[in-house]
């Protein structure tokens, strides 16, 4: 097994588990990436609202591919304390 | 992998319209938000910009930017808020590790540590906004 600081040995790390969704074979890419960074460290009990989890009959998050709600520009109805928030 | 998956969505949408934003360019900020062309849903896209705009006392681009900027925070705080927590750290002017350096009150920063992965790449994220695109 190996360690590493993903701050410091990996800066780029977030450009490339975002760019996962660009590749051709999008699956062995994924794979390639776990096998090679590890997990996330999702898990089930997390408090992590995501919306359409909490609540199914309301829209998916709209994604690059622009699959999602049909008025992606309007903002959020979560409550966004912003970065000073509580 | 479905929870992995909308991650990984989530994050290159995040990215893109970060990238959008950045570049300033109407024609890649409207096909980022899919309001190009003369269907009824792009027409209210537009107009909404263009009431946007009004609000914010900018032009019909400037109201794009301003929307996927707001777009791009409001993604990346929803996944530092809970995976990221804020923190002390202090500055070391000669550069050693922080536990032979000499504390004092003046060379304490914010920072923030991440509570896993995501919340490492998120910080990665957060440094990327931080920068203002430099």
């Amino acid at each position: 097994m190996s360690y590493y600081d993903p701050l410091v040995d990996t800066p780029y790390l977030f450009l490339e588990f975002a760019r996962l969704a660009e590749r051709r074979n999008r699956d062995e890419a994924v794979w390639a990436w776990i096998s090679h960074y590890g997990l996330p460290g999702l898990h089930r009990n997390e408090r992590y609202p995501r919306r359409h989890h909490l609540d199914s009959a309301a829209p998916r998050r709209t994604t690059a591919a622009g699959v999602g709600p049909a008025r992606p520009w309007l903002p959020s109805t979560k409550k966004w304390t912003g970065p000073t928030g509580p | 992998m479905v929870a992995f998956d909308e991650e990984v969505d989530r994050a290159n949408r995040a990215l893109t319209c970060y990238e959008a934003a950045l570049s300033k360019d109407r024609e890649k900020l409207e096909e980022f938000w899919n309001i190009r062309g003369p269907s009824s849903n792009a027409r209210e896209g537009r107009a909404y910009f263009r009431l946007t705009a009004g609000i914010i006392g900018g032009t019909y681009t400037d109201a794009l930017v301003h929307v996927a900027t707001r777009q791009a925070l409001c993604d990346a705080w929803e996944v530092m808020s809970e995976y990221c927590y804020p923190y002390l750290t202090h500055r070391s002017p000669a550069g050693r590790a922080p536990l032979y350096e000499k504390l004092a009150p003046e060379l304490l920063m914010p920072s923030v540590r991440p509570r896993n992965l995501l919340g490492a790449m998120y910080t990665q994220f957060y440094w990327l906004l931080a920068s203002g695109g430099i």
